[in-house]
């Protein structure tokens, strides 16, 4: 009812303002905004000029002719009218800003500062009078004096406008300056987690800019050693650490926070497991140790324990990646893996049967099976988590683990049967299953069995979505191309040895093709036959093969391929350069469409380095 | 006679005992925008190149050279070894007065200057993209190093789509709280005070008549998108102000539109300024409006080179080599200009849709030449802020790209003196 009442009373007002201007003086005042906002400049200031000589003191009229006259830049008229308002209102303290700026325009600072004075100096120092003053200021594009207004204010209030002086410090590039005041929120409020999330939106503003994160970092630093009580400033710097991918220094002071906090590891977890998700492996491990040297009884024990185990692995995976075949590693590699399986192991043995057991238990399998060529005791693991944690999610992995054994066993029965599962498996993806059903057309193909093969094929490629579809197109189209020729069984066959890592055995076969006269095979297999010497380091032999199929298929669309093969054996294989740049520069001249051509060029520049005259 | 005999003898055996490589720039060209690459590398390395205007798309012949050869093959440019009778019979026809083709004799690698800011990256702007990729060197300038005379040391100069008017873009409404715009702002108040100038836009304004001295001294000036329109309006506004407070902290100059001197301006005469501070657009010269921009249909937006006699007008012929006639069309901050708005002394080389659209237009001022190319970039039809840059490899044979590798091989084509 008061808000209704409230509401008539200023209609009223506002509709007895109205009637009492004359009904032209506002059709005229219409006239002039018009005017204005049609860029018609000199026909509005007349309007205004005629409005405000005929009622100087209706505020309206007057602020209308003061704002045209400075925009026409007519400083000295606009001077004139605001002094006679202040005659009548001498505590108007936003005319007396007016005309400061107008001052300001005019090049006379000093008048100018000394008015913005006499303004804060009427208003009786209202803080609310400040944020009026330099934000008219900063309209104007005064920074550096809005700057001085908003400093000004602190002498009522010391924690005044932080936000507003820090957005001008950076707007200036005074980083330094804008970090010590955005450093002010967190020092009244230093466990306060709100302010500490806010500082950390306004900042998420500029920390793109590295200079600006170097700054913050190095300010926050010093803010820290004078306050080493203020917990928010260790987030603060970790945080600022972590932008800067510095994981190091940010477990230096989450192991700070710690000691401050004693939240029974909880805050080096956290620490961790962001380091683990961050691919940073170092530091995630050290996180993880300190954990299990210092807190074996918190909640985290269990996970960091996890933690240290994944990331020891992930360490020792970093070390011998792609290195498996290297002789002299070999005793280093079984001896590192062994000791991640034992991590695994105590882990099992210390927390038997939790969630995250058949994790564990496939990777002690993965690792028999991918580092030590060890089927039978993956076969173990792997049929362990099947038993145990059927329903859980390492169990269609393992069940793919399975398949992948029984196939190199040649147990090809047990192979159908494994992706058979998975096809019907509750937990599986589809993009698990539609793995399983191309390894199931695959295996149709190694049999010979290439009817069926292309129906399960075809099955594939009607979901054009799969990842699957562009492999079943390329194995249907080779089947189809080659299904009358009755060398196709062998070279299924020598496929399937070759997938099942017996080289020796898929190079005989492959050799028997190439020996038994030209073929629509002949020219692939001649490709296999290199990249299994390749494989075998039989790299002399692999040029020999390579030069036998130039000489038989000078005419052959692949003669660019097997050029480009026997450059790259000589460049990356043998480190014979002089002969590698011989067969790049010939597939330069002699077949500038190939496809490795872009390829060959980088190589070639990469040896060459810029041609000079 | 029989002297003349014995010489037309001697240089036509000369001809045919001399292998040529020939770049052709038909349809068959692999890599258009390497092969002015290649030109470039040639010339750089002291020997000379002609340029055949018209013949096949403005092929480029130059003597047989086995590590020119290498270098095509590097670069994925498409050449063919002729023989010296092979290229006597272009020659020769070429000659023909009923061929529109002609002969231009490439002497020197041109030195180029970009005008571009400190925190510029070569993504920003189609002509170093173009530059870069076709692997030609280029210094970069900044307004310092124009106010000090440097430019007499280039023969080329190209604008970044700068802003001459002082008024960074008018990119205020939408962006005037981000890093970059921040930073912009900053570097070219800094410069300003530096260079002695209250404001921003009295900066510009007098790098701008630096740009256009250095043309009347035979220099060869080349913009595209704002850098032309706000190049002329910084010129024509030398006693007026027509940036609003967000700009420059003070009101424009109310009678600004009158106060403008369009004697003053290279290409555009007659034009009217926005004046609302907030709106992406400098003046009526643009077209289409960026407002309408959005309503713009790629699929229909073309425009079409014209052909000049490339005997008697050489210099326009060789600005508009190219493979096609009809290009796609693409936007710009200034995207074309407004026909009625140019002078009548400028040669318009190339016109869009409309009877008001025009892309590309060159002219003379004092011994010196200048180019503007409307639009930002040719290869991607509405570029805006945070845009990835474009992929060159793949616009191997960009017509658009191609005009503006044109214009830096045009310089080389003709010895001129500079002032000292």
């Amino acid at each position: 009812m008061k808000r209704f009442t409230l509401f008539l009373f200023i209609s009223l007002f506002y509709n007895l303002w109205l009637f009492s201007q004359d009904q032209n003086d506002l059709s005229l005042f219409q006239l002039a905004q018009q005017y204005e906002r049609s860029g018609e400049i000199e026909q509005a200031e007349k309007i205004y000029q005629k409005l405000y000589e005929k009622n100087p003191d209706y505020f309206e009229f007057y602020d209308s002719y003061r704002k045209i006259l400075e925009y026409s830049k007519k400083y000295g008229d606009a001077t004139k009218i605001i002094l006679k308002w202040l005659e009548k209102r001498p505590s108007d303290f936003n005319q007396i800003v007016n005309l400061a700026i107008i001052k300001f325009r005019l090049g006379e600072e000093n008048l100018a500062r000394e008015k913005i004075q006499e303004a804060i100096k009427i208003a009786n120092n209202n803080i609310n009078v400040y944020r009026v003053i330099a934000a008219s200021l900063l309209e104007a594009r005064y920074y550096d004096e809005a700057l001085k207004i908003y400093y000004q204010a602190r002498s009522i209030d010391k924690n005044a406008f932080i936000i507003e002086i820090a957005y001008i410090l950076v707007f200036r590039e005074k980083y330094e300056d804008a970090m010590l005041e955005y450093l002010k929120l967190l020092d009244n409020n230093s466990n306060n987690n709100n302010q500490f999330g806010y500082l950390q939106s306004l900042l998420m503003n500029h920390i793109n800019n590295k200079n600006f994160l170097d700054i913050a970092i190095n300010v926050t630093k010093n803010k820290l050693s004078e306050n080493r009580n203020n917990l928010s400033y260790y987030y603060l710097l970790s945080w600022l650490y972590n932008e800067q991918k510095n994981y190091k220094d940010s477990f230096e002071m989450y192991l700070e926070i710690e000691r401050r906090k004693k939240s029974n590891g909880y805050e080096i977890f956290n620490f961790a497991e962001n380091a683990y998700r961050d691919k940073s492996y170092d530091i995630a491990f050290k996180a993880y140790q300190y954990i299990i040297d210092n807190f074996k009884n918190s909640g985290v024990y269990l996970l960091a324990r996890l933690g240290y185990a994944r990331v020891s692995e992930e360490l020792v995976n970093t070390l011998f990646n792609d290195s498996l075949d290297n002789n002299k590693l070999h005793t280093e590699i079984i001896s590192q893996y062994s000791r991640i399986i034992k991590i695994y192991e105590d882990f099992l043995k210390e927390f038997p049967n939790n969630q995250y057991s058949s994790e564990v238990e496939y990777r002690i399998g993965d690792i028999f099976f991918k580092r030590f060529d060890d089927l039978d005791k993956a076969s173990t693991y792997f049929n362990n988590v099947l038993k145990k944690y059927y329903l859980q999610n390492y169990s269609v992995n393992s069940l793919i683990k399975l398949a992948e054994i029984a196939f190199q066993k040649n147990n090809l029965n047990e192979t159908y049967s494994k992706y058979n599962e998975i096809l019907n498996h509750q937990n599986a993806s589809n993009d698990q299953k539609e793995y399983a059903k191309f390894k199931v057309a695959e295996l149709l193909y190694f049999e010979g069995k290439y009817d069926s093969s292309i129906k399960v094929l075809n099955e594939i490629t009607s979901n054009l979505s799969s990842d699957y579809t562009n492999d079943a197109l390329i194995l249907i189209n080779f089947i189809q191309n080659n299904q009358s020729n009755k060398l196709l069984t062998v070279f299924s066959e020598a496929e399937k040895y070759e997938s099942q890592k017996k080289l020796p055995e898929a190079l005989e076969l492959f050799k028997s093709i190439v020996e038994s006269g030209n073929s629509s095979l002949s020219e692939d297999a001649f490709f296999k036959i290199i990249s299994i010497q390749r494989k075998l380091k039989l790299f002399t032999e692999a040029l020999k093969t390579a030069n036998k199929f130039i000489n038989n298929y000078p005419e052959s669309p692949l003669i660019d391929k097997m050029m480009f093969q026997c450059a790259q054996i000589y460049y990356k294989d043998l480190n014979d350069v002089k002969n590698a740049l011989t067969y790049y520069e010939k597939i330069l001249v002699e077949y500038p469409n190939s496809i490795y051509i872009n390829e060959v060029r980088k190589i070639v520049r990469e040896i060459k380095g810029d041609i000079n005259f | 006679m029989k002297k003349i005999l014995i010489i037309l003898i001697l240089v036509y055996s000369q001809l045919l005992s001399q292998q040529k490589i020939l770049i052709p720039m038909d349809l068959k060209q692999t890599d258009h925008l390497k092969a002015y690459g290649i030109a470039y590398f040639t010339l750089k390395n002291g020997m000379d190149v002609e340029w055949l205007l018209n013949y096949r798309g403005g092929s480029f012949l130059i003597d047989y050279n086995e590590k020119v050869a290498m270098e095509c093959r590097l670069r994925g440019v498409l050449f063919e070894p002729i023989s010296g009778a092979e290229s006597a019979e272009i020659i020769s026809l070429i000659s023909k007065p009923d061929n529109n083709m002609d002969v231009v004799k490439l002497e020197k690698a041109p030195k180029i200057a970009v005008y571009v800011p400190p925190n510029f990256r070569p993504w920003d702007d189609a002509v170093t993209l173009a530059l870069e990729y076709a692997e030609i060197n280029y210094d970069k300038v900044w307004d310092s190093e124009v106010l000090q005379g440097k430019l007499k040391d280039y023969d080329w100069l190209h604008l970044h789509h700068e802003d001459f008017t002082g008024q960074y873009g008018k990119f205020y409404r939408d962006f005037n709280n981000t890093d970059w715009y921040i930073q912009q702002v900053n570097i070219n108040e800094a410069e300003a005070k530096k260079n002695g100038f209250k404001k921003v836009s009295e900066l510009k304004k007098a790098v701008a008549r630096s740009i256009k001295s250095y043309i009347a001294e035979g220099g060869f000036m080349f913009a595209m998108c704002s850098a032309t329109d706000t190049y002329d309006i910084a010129l024509a506004a030398e006693n007026t102000d027509i940036c609003d407070r967000y700009y420059d902290g003070d009101p424009p100059d109310p009678d600004f539109q009158r106060k403008l001197d369009y004697s003053k301006c290279l290409a555009f005469e007659n034009f009217t300024i926005d004046r609302d501070p907030f709106r992406y657009e400098y003046s009526d010269i643009d077209v289409p409006p960026n407002d309408m921009a959005q309503f713009a249909n790629p699929d229909a937006d073309y425009f079409t080179l014209f052909e000049f006699s490339a005997k008697y007008d050489p210099v326009p012929t060789m600005l508009t080599q190219c493979h096609v006639n009809i290009l796609r069309g693409f936007l710009g901050q200034t995207s074309s200009f407004k026909k009625s708005l140019i002078k009548k002394s400028v040669i318009i080389l190339a016109q869009g849709n409309g009877v008001e659209d025009v892309k590309y237009i060159h002219g003379n001022f004092g011994r010196g030449t200048f180019t503007f190319y409307g639009g930002h970039d040719p290869e991607d039809y509405q570029h805006f802020v945070y845009d990835q840059p474009t992929d060159l490899n793949l616009h191997k044979n960009s017509p658009g790209y191609r005009l503006i590798l044109n214009n830096i091989l045009f310089p080389a084509a003709k010895k001129k003196p500079q002032k000292t």
